[in-house]
């Protein structure tokens, strides 16, 4: 009996002491070391995350892409086509016409 | 005529800012919370410390911002990585302890042996106010363990519940009640020692 009241006795006595601690004064230079320390790591975060940023910024650009890519298909589309072996044949008709000419002479 | 109230911004919605880019707002939570936080550091951690643990918790914050859901509310999330810090610091503390059962000064056992048997309540409280009661407490604790230590701490010498403890350091209920037993039990083993000596 004697030994629970000296037990209840002494731990009230070390819960007063303990919530004491509460009252300790301290500066607020740590707030300002804290948003530093912030600060250089969202820094950092943004250097490393820079392929996850580039992703993003280009799956952003998707749609004007494909809206560019369809302007450009339509726009040649309008053009006729010439293969290189027509213009190729073209000026070798063109040559051959010169040089008849010429053997005319 | 009605006064203008500025809009206190809700903690989600400075959350959603942070995550969003604006670092600085952080600094609107730290605000906020610094009392809150301070309170819990100071009772845990040697004086000495505190700012350096301060700090670290915030910062640690602010990386876990992300996983942050609103169900619980940011007070008691912030205070629960508050606790994990402390226990943190005294986890690394006690992987290089050298604990030399450092003898108790004559002050500190004369404290011991008149606070036992003191009845009336103005007088503990003056009792408790004394720097031995303080220095004693600070070198009984570090004969516990580091887990000890934080629940002794918080179970009896706080006064949260079983359940309170185990979601503040996210251990199961069952473990708190075990250490709880345990701390105390140690605690009583340290303080009838040094009184036998």
């Amino acid at each position: 009996m004697q030994r629970r009241f000296e037990w209840k006795n002494l731990i009230n006595l070390f819960r007063i002491t303990y919530l004491e601690k509460e009252n300790i004064p301290i500066s607020d230079t740590w707030k300002e070391l804290t948003m530093q320390r912030i600060r250089s790591l969202s820094w950092e975060n943004g250097r490393l995350n820079f392929s996850v940023m580039f992703e993003q910024f280009v799956w952003r650009l998707a749609p004007v892409t494909f809206v560019m890519i369809l302007a450009i298909s339509i726009w040649l589309s309008s053009y006729e086509i010439i293969s290189d072996a027509e213009i190729f044949r073209l000026f070798s008709f063109e040559l051959e016409a010169s040089y008849a000419f010429l053997l005319l002479d | 005529m009605v006064a203008y109230v500025p809009e206190v911004p809700s903690d989600t919605k400075i959350i959603r800012n942070v995550l969003s880019g604006n670092t600085e707002d952080f600094s609107y939570l730290m605000d906020r919370y610094q009392n809150y936080v301070l309170a819990i550091v100071k009772k845990h951690v040697p004086r000495q410390q505190i700012e350096e643990i301060v700090q670290e918790i915030f910062v640690r914050a602010y990386q876990s911002l992300g996983n942050f859901r609103e169900t619980g509310g940011f007070k008691q999330w912030l205070s629960s990585i508050a606790m994990r810090t402390c226990y943190d610091y005294w986890r690394k503390r006690y992987r290089h302890k050298e604990i030399p059962m450092s003898f108790f000064s004559r002050e500190q056992i004369k404290w011991l042996e008149s606070a036992i048997s003191l009845k009336v309540e103005a007088e503990q409280e003056e009792m408790a106010r004394r720097q031995e009661a303080r220095q004693l407490l600070n070198q009984v604790l570090g004969y516990l363990s580091a887990e000890d230590r934080i629940v002794l701490e918080l179970v009896h010498l706080e006064g949260l519940s079983v359940k309170e403890t185990a979601e503040l350091l996210g251990w199961s209920a069952a473990n708190i009640k075990v250490r709880a037993f345990r701390s105390r039990k140690k605690l009583q083993k340290i303080l009838n020692s040094i009184r036998r000596n």
